[in-house]
């Protein structure tokens, strides 16, 4: 039976904790480690869970590990749970971003959920055997209606890092990876945050022109939605977004629903024996882009 | 069975067509609009309407209850996009400082009884009187939103969340209900916390294509019959019947499981829609 050790208790935390159980209710063990002091209480007496203050080897050694904690937090955890040989370790989105260098290892594995999308997964599909010349694709929340606190409003937050690392590793899966990428023309403003909320941004990755355009601070949007067009080489235009591939809605199913069909898939894959999740290394050209970019902002 | 306005066409809700969910909320761009909707609704011959706690809601909800007091009032809670940017905003701390700083002084005990044992449950009838209109209509139906239900049924000792929210709804003389995309599952905990002959209803997704209903249809079906061989006292809600506008309404409306629901409820930004789909189900009822 595997056991599940969750570092971190927040809104990640708990989703990524309640979909595992429902999906899969037959964990040895089941820990969680929390920093905060009131948070460890409220935890222990409202689920009646085995809460920890720090890592301990019995809780990492053999277990699948799910760190959802800040991504500035990530390395060091990261490391500390190599050590005590876990089975696999699944790190919410983006990686490390801003670290000197991130851990690459075959036991990690990264939460860029939209690789589970019915969408991409059909996008990535029909770009493998149709060459296209453009990729457009727009990101749009609500997310910011007041100046946030704490590390959101520093160079770990900003749009770029929480939504643009999403988009840019769908793209790295959808046209293979992002080596080589070009950067040809990238503005980023601040709207509501003291960092980036609205980023528009063009790339060229192998001879595909990338326009991207981000944006967390729209207010008439009730929940985040992404869309965009692909341009094939004839011409030929086909538009998609989280639901509907050139005008088809595109649906899969999944064993449970928290919040969306992809991050049930994206656990059921962890659980497996054969994970396809974005690997570490796939997601250090996602940090690398990011990082060349947070450098021009800077 | 009764048919329920739902209200996806006035908040921007759209499962199948984002930009259309847009175009749709500008049409109700006042709470003015959504009354003379929803009346518009009623007079047709649906039996109740169902709204979220957003501010739109809780002032349509005060506004139409002196009014419609014959109508069934279809209520959830909480909004959860009012949370989530709390939370993206001040963190799970911090959110719960705000329930407690918002907390009414008649409450005192509920509070204590939270402080002393330091268990966030205990916080629940605090959190609903809050989501609540003052003037919501007695004997209405309360939902707690599947954001929440499906957030926390996963999580050790949920089912004692669901039992204190549908005796707490009781108690203000209210029916208690659930809304879930995970229809078997929430079965499970509620007979678990006791709830199996306790009034309540739970709203679930079911549709002929199978959009969005999970696990799968044949699964929901097998749970439906279930839920009427042992819990006579539950009523069951289709919601998504339409598959969120993916399917034409008299092919989607043409599916046999449906009809065996106590409620079913769909939205429509056209008057002119809900009158022929109303007359379908109405139709296809009787044969």
């Amino acid at each position: 039976m595997d056991r599940l050790l969750v570092i971190g208790f927040g809104r990640m935390g708990i989703t990524h904790m309640s979909i595992s159980n429902l999906m899969k209710g037959d964990f040895g063990s089941i820990v969680i480690l929390e920093t905060s002091f009131i948070m460890r209480i409220l935890i222990r007496r409202t689920f009646g869970l085995e809460v920890v203050k720090e890592l301990r080897r019995k809780d990492v050694e053999g277990s699948i590990v799910i760190v959802s904690t800040p991504p500035f937090s990530h390395k060091k955890i990261v490391s500390q749970c190599l050590n005590y040989n876990p089975k696999k370790i699944f790190v919410e989105k983006p990686y490390g971003t801003f670290t000197d260098e991130i851990l690459i290892n075959p036991k990690i594995f990264i939460g860029y959920v939209l690789r589970k999308n019915d969408v991409v997964i059909e996008l990535k599909k029909f770009v493998e055997t149709n060459p296209i010349i453009e990729l457009r694709i727009s990101y749009h929340t609500s997310t910011l209606k007041i100046k946030p606190k704490g590390w959101r409003n520093t160079e770990y937050g900003g749009v770029l890092n929480e939504l643009g690392s999403h988009i840019l590793d769908l793209i790295s899966f959808v046209l293979g990876n992002l080596k080589d990428s070009r950067i040809i023309n990238f503005q980023a403003k601040s709207i509501i945050s003291d960092v980036d909320d609205e980023i528009i941004l063009e790339l060229d990755i192998h001879g595909v022109k990338v326009l991207i355009d981000l944006n967390w601070c729209k207010p008439n949007i009730r929940k985040p939605i992404w869309f965009g067009s692909i341009t094939l080489k004839d011409g030929k235009k086909v538009d998609f977004d989280q639901q509907k591939f050139n005008g088809t809605l595109v649906y899969n199913g999944a064993d449970v629903y928290v919040r969306g069909r992809e991050f049930s898939n994206q656990l059921r894959s962890l659980f497996s024996e054969h994970v396809d999740l974005c690997t570490s290394s796939e997601a250090e050209e996602v940090n690398t882009v990011i990082k060349k970019l947070k450098n021009m902002i800077i | 069975m009764k048919v329920i306005l739902g209200d996806n066409q006035f908040f921007g809700i759209n499962h199948f067509d984002l930009s259309k969910a847009e175009s749709v909320k500008k049409q109700f761009n006042s709470d003015n609009e959504i009354m003379l909707f929803i009346r518009s609704s009623l007079k047709m011959g649906l039996d109740g309407y169902m709204i979220n706690s957003n501010n739109s809601g809780v002032s349509i909800v005060e506004s139409l209850s002196s009014e419609d007091m014959d109508t069934e009032l279809h209520y959830s809670i909480p909004y959860p996009h009012k949370y989530a940017s709390l939370v993206n905003e001040i963190g799970l701390i911090g959110l719960l400082s705000l329930f407690i700083k918002k907390f009414n002084f008649k409450n005192i005990f509920k509070l204590m009884k939270f402080f002393f044992s330091l268990n966030i449950r205990y916080l629940l009838p605090i959190v609903v009187e809050l989501e609540l209109p003052k003037k919501i209509t007695k004997n209405s139906f309360i939902y707690l939103q599947n954001i929440v239900v499906d957030l926390i049924l996963g999580l050790p000792k949920s089912h004692l969340f669901f039992k204190d929210f549908s005796h707490y709804i009781l108690s203000i003389n209210h029916t208690p209900g659930f809304i879930t995309m995970n229809l078997q599952k929430l079965v499970v905990k509620l007979e678990k916390a006791g709830l199996g002959d306790v009034p309540l209803v739970i709203c679930f997704n079911l549709n002929k294509s199978g959009f969005n209903v999970f696990p799968n249809n044949e699964d929901v079906i097998a749970t439906i019959a279930y839920i009427k061989a042992h819990h006579c006292e539950w009523k069951l809600m289709g919601m998504s019947i339409m598959a969120s506008g993916s399917m034409k309404p008299e092919e989607s409306l043409n599916y046999k499981e449906l009809y065996g629901l106590d409620y079913l409820v769909f939205g429509s930004s056209k008057l002119e829609n809900i009158s022929t789909n109303l007359k379908f189900i109405r139709d296809y009822g009787m044969n």
